[in-house]
């Protein structure tokens, strides 16, 4: 008889955000994410209680991935910030903060929620409004006919995760190969709708950083008993190729697991593999110089494709057959039984060796149009190689963003300090009337912009952990970092690279009361801002953000089945 | 059982959840003092059984009576007061009272647009009880959820969004045959079970394969040139439909599948059993927030709603708002379209203006904020030709519940609501033409028109409330089993049965 266990009640938690003890928990997660905010910003360590792989990383996407939450509230918000992340591939920790932020921040000041919620909503389509808009001071066109705001959108990506433990050259190293993969991928002369390549990631453990470098064309590991000298026997290309996506192996596995009943003179192995030698025979009668396979190759058929000198290369992988059929134009054969149909051939212009640091590879060289390529990428250790590969792989999905919305945005905090003083400014003088026409009491409305505009300001100063002091300078409201030992070298630049110093600029501490003021858009200046952020990726991060926030500012009640 | 009424309820209506249990209980309370007040004991179980049948007549009867004399008269010259001018805004204003509470307030809004887009792009002059109930019904495989993007990204595209790529995708030009598959075409044997054997004969390679070859060409001489296909097929027909230029659409919901081969006039072939064809007008691939989904383009001009939300809980309870709103919008037209005469009816279709114009004209909405149980309230209390007096005021009292709950911040409030509700009464007996302000009374931030809802959801709502009442107080004693009741296809959990236990008690012991 089965025990019937009595079903205990739910768990009911009355106006959540006024109990001491969840505060806290997103004051930690908040800690948790500002403290790993920028490019000096504090690795975090990750271990589970019985042992086991240990992740450093800085990561948004890395940390909420791994770390449970207790509370309802807080899974919500972590949900959400890897939903945006796996969309946008960037400003995770952004969203986080500014979100965080924000709902303290209302607390602190004592906004109705509903106020706040009308006003904040108001505020972001005011900023979605000014980002959008043609007469953004803050918003840096992507130029393609060069590749420095590429490479410096990548560069500041990679800077910001410092779990990639790279130092400067190494990450203008990356960045430059990150830049290039992405110029690859784009198919160029191809005519009708282009869809993106492919760049095929390889990782390569106990090498120097320097050694990463990317290949047009694929990358595989060297077949067993390939000689330089079976290479150089083949000549020179383009070559032809032939791709299985069914096993070759020869027994009769894919049938499933079922009783075989077999008439008397019937072999099925020697049948298959008769039929694989006449396979065989009509691909070496084809003049097929490159025969590959996902799945595993008969030995006697490898032999015999040896002899013929067929390169063979097997057991591709799934992850890998798409992007050789794409390098190759070959198509898939899915059945060693019928004879190879003739628009099945596809070709490669070469086949050579590559040594990347210890590890040999066989290049497969791409005719002209394929967008294929692959990025090597090499790190002293597994921890370093593994961020390191996620770091490039966003970067380069970053970069493709910009093919939609060509245009990035300042990083180091600039375009945080410039949104919040337009915001402010812009709601100096119309905010009886926006107040009216939200239905908030003039007060309320002050306040959430104050509220929302330190929450922007919050986010800039998590980008400082070694405690010198921020700054806002008065005329473009940029961002600075007031430099303890002034370079002689150079002249010191705000945190984007946009504005350079000078001795009449003013500057006070961010997170002090100043006069409102319109931020003067910087023109004729030969300066490229240093640091780019992802413009998709920061609208995104920020609506959702506002809209996080005013989901959790407004939930009441929490009821949480604990059976 | 309360909650298996409640859910009956909600299912028939898409409304009116919250409302039922206060309702509920209100009647319940109201059992219970006036027991206390009349008799100083408890009710007696026939006396319960008696009171349940009298409150379940009124419902009946005086109901009806105040439907039709009252709040149909009250709700239309309401509502051609107000700025209602504009038949089209009646559903605008429609979704938004139903959509304000259930999602955040700055959600609220982009979602009535998007809504209120969807059913115009869909409805395209065609009958619009038969558009709503067609959303209604299909409505699972007429939206697609997207994480990680603001509510406000979601839209309306056209086409038919499936949530699959592409297994073979090439690029197709204007109407294209499309083949629907429910099987695979390769040997099917795993469908057998498990007791299988496989006859190996002479020639069994070339003969198994030559069975699909021929099955294959046959596609090619009917000028398919994309299969839709529920499950998973042979690499080897992956590999034919790369060869021959033809898109392959593999795990397509199978329900997906019959809705697009019965909105397309599918023809069924007669040869392979399962098989339907049909004509696309495109076929498309989209990308939504970092998916790559196919998207089917039919002839009639099917539209996908596609709805965003930051995290999947938030989604959840969009999708579960959307669904809502055409469960209330169907409600509310096929209660509408019951009520006009059978010669009216016999003209071909209802447009979009018809219908809401009707609606409007025929007082089926009513401004919300507890409008409907002021009114009600109003007349169970003075309508001087009630047969029951005593159920009239129980019924009428627990009405008002209602709106005390929607105005329980501020007491105050509702007692203005009230007072000044009454006063607007006054000036109707009075006047012909009265001014009304009721309804603009309590919105005095915006002048725009305030939200409507439907009677017909609030009628069924105190039916439904009373019938649940019913069948409440009926009941005579709970006898426990310790086996599972098989009695019929509902059956009661233990906690329902304490549940009813303790409203047996609770009502017992008035």
């Amino acid at each position: 008889m089965s025990r019937i266990c009595k079903r205990k009640p739910a768990v009911c938690t009355d106006e959540p955000l006024s109990d001491s003890n969840i505060c806290q928990k997103i004051a930690l997660l908040r800690n948790i994410l500002s403290t790993s905010y920028g490019p000096t910003g504090r690795l975090k360590q990750i271990h589970n209680n019985v042992g086991g792989h240990v992740l450093t990383t800085s990561t948004s996407t890395a940390l909420l991935k791994r770390v449970d939450m207790s509370e309802p509230l807080l899974k919500l918000i972590s949900t959400s910030v890897q939903h945006h992340t796996a969309c946008y591939s960037d400003c995770g920790l952004f969203m986080g903060i500014f979100m965080l932020r924000l709902i303290e921040n209302t607390q602190k000041y004592n906004v109705r929620t509903v106020a706040a919620a009308k006003s904040y909503k108001r505020l972001v389509e005011e900023c979605n409004m000014y980002l959008k808009g043609d007469s953004c001071g803050c918003k840096v066109s992507v130029d393609f006919s060069s590749c420095d705001s590429l490479v410096a959108l990548a560069r500041s990506m990679i800077t910001s995760k410092p779990a990639c433990m790279l130092n400067s050259r190494e990450t203008q190293h990356i960045s430059s190969l990150i830049a290039q993969a992405f110029l690859y991928s784009i198919p160029c002369n191809s005519p009708g709708v282009a869809c993106f390549g492919r760049t095929v990631t390889i990782g390569i453990e106990g090498q120097p950083v320097s050694d990463s470098s990317v290949f047009p064309g694929l990358l595989v590991d060297v077949p067993e008993m390939l000689q330089l000298a079976d290479l150089k026997r083949l000549g020179s290309g383009p070559f032809k190729v032939v791709v299985f996506s069914a096993s070759l192996s020869g027994d009769m596995s894919e049938v499933g697991d079922v009783i075989l009943e077999i008439h008397r003179g019937v072999d099925p192995e020697f049948d298959l593999l008769q039929q694989l030698l006449k396979l065989g025979e009509q691909v070496v009668k084809d003049k097929v110089s490159l025969f590959a396979c996902q799945k595993v190759v008969h030995p006697v058929l490898q032999h015999y494709f040896r002899e013929h000198g067929v390169v063979v290369i097997e057991r591709l992988g799934l992850a890998l057959m798409e992007p050789f059929i794409q390098i190759s134009g070959a198509q898939a054969v899915a059945s060693p039984c019928s004879p190879v149909p003739a628009e099945a051939y596809g070709l490669v212009r070469g086949l050579c060796f590559q040594s990347c640091g210890s590890r040999e590879l066989l290049h497969l060289l791409p005719p002209k149009d394929a967008a294929i390529s692959t990025l090597v990428l090499c790190h002293r250790n597994e921890t370093m190689l593994e961020e390191l590969k996620m770091t490039c792989q966003r970067a380069e999905h970053v970069l493709r963003l910009t093919l939609r919305e060509p245009y990035a945005l300042p990083g180091g905090g600039c375009t945080e300090t410039l949104l919040a003083t337009h915001i402010t400014h812009m709601n100096q003088s119309t905010a009886t009337i926006t107040a009216a026409a939200l239905g908030v009491s003039h007060s309320e409305f002050l306040m959430a912009v104050k509220a929302f505009c330190s929450s922007l300001h919050a986010v800039a100063l998590s980008l400082e952990h070694d405690g010198q002091d921020c700054l806002i300078d008065l005329t473009y409201a940029h961002r600075w970092v007031s430099d303890i030992y002034p370079r002689t070298s150079a002249r010191q630049t705000c945190g984007c690279g946009l504005v350079e110093d000078r001795s009449d600029l003013e500057k006070t501490p961010l997170n002090s009361a100043c006069h409102t003021f319109s931020p003067v858009f910087l023109e004729n200046t030969d300066n490229q801002p240093r640091i780019l952020d992802s413009f998709s990726a920061k609208l995104n991060a920020l609506n959702v953000a506002v809209e996080m926030a005013n989901f959790v500012l407004d939930v009441k009640y929490i009821i949480k089945d604990i059976n | 059982m309360v909650l298996d009424c409640m859910c009956a309820h909600a299912k028939a209506t898409g409304d009116g959840t919250k409302s039922f249990i206060l309702l509920l209980a209100a009647l319940l309370r109201g059992i219970q003092n006036s027991a206390h007040m009349h008799r100083k004991g408890s009710w007696t179980g026939p006396g319960l059984r008696n009171l349940a049948n009298r409150l379940l007549a009124v419902g009946r009867k005086e109901l009806d009576e105040a439907i039709i004399h009252k709040i149909t008269p009250y709700a239309s010259l309401c509502c051609s007061r107000h700025s209602y001018k504009r038949e089209g805004s009646i559903l605008d204003l429609l979704i938004a009272g139903y959509i304000s509470g259930r999602v955040a307030i700055g959600q609220a809004e982009i979602l009535k647009r998007v809504l209120c887009e969807f059913y115009h792009k869909v409805s395209r002059d065609q009958d619009a009880v038969e558009t709503i109930s067609f959303i209604h019904s299909h409505f699972s495989l007429l939206h697609t959820p997207v994480t990680g993007l603001p509510i406000g990204s979601s839209e309306v595209i056209e086409g038919l969004v499936v949530t699959r790529d592409w297994s073979v995708w090439t690029e197709l030009q204007g109407p294209v045959k499309a083949l629907i598959l429910y099987e695979s075409f390769g040997p099917t044997i795993d469908t057998a079970g498990d007791n299988i054997s496989i006859c190996v004969q002479q020639d069994w390679l070339h003969r198994t394969e030559s069975i699909m070859k021929q099955k294959l060409l046959s596609l090619l001489d009917s000028q398919v040139h994309v299969l839709l296909s529920s499950v998973k097929q042979p690499e080897s027909v992956v590999q034919w439909a790369r060869l021959n230029h033809i898109a392959l659409l593999e795990f397509v919901d199978s329900a997906q599948l019959d809705l697009l081969s019965n909105i397309s006039a599918a023809e069924t072939l007669s040869h392979p059993p399962l098989q339907h064809l049909v004509t696309l007008k495109y076929c498309r691939r989209v990308q939504l927030g970092g998916h790559r989904y196919a998207c089917l383009g039919t002839v009639l001009h099917t539209h996908t709603l596609v709805l965003c939300a930051p995290a999947p809980g938030l989604l959840d309870q969009t999708v579960c708002v959307s669904q809502g709103v055409f469960a209330m919008l169907q409600h509310l037209s096929r209660t509408f379209q019951s009520s006009i005469p059978a010669a009216d009816q016999s003209q071909s279709t209802l447009s979009t203006q018809d219908l809401w114009g009707g609606i409007m004209c025929g007082g089926g909405v009513l401004p919300v904020g507890g409008l409907f149980e002021f009114l009600l309230h109003h007349f169970l209390l003075n309508e001087r030709n009630c047969g029951d007096p005593e159920c009239c005021r129980l019924l009428a009292e627990a009405l008002l519940c209602v709106p005390r709950t929607l105005y329980s911040h501020n007491q105050r409030s509702f007692l203005n609501i009230q007072t000044c509700f009454l006063s607007d009464l006054k000036q109707l007996d009075r006047a012909k033409s009265p001014d009304l302000k009721f309804g603009l009374g309590f919105s005095e931030s915006s002048e725009l028109a305030p939200c409507l809802e439907s009677v017909s959801g609030k009628q069924q709502l105190v039916v439904s409330v009373l019938q649940c009442l019913h069948r409440l107080l009926c009941v005579g004693a709970i006898l426990h089993t310790r086996s599972p009741l098989r009695t019929g296809p509902q059956t009661h959990s233990e906690e329902d049965e304490e549940e009813e236990e303790g409203m047996k008690e609770h009502s017992n012991s008035t």
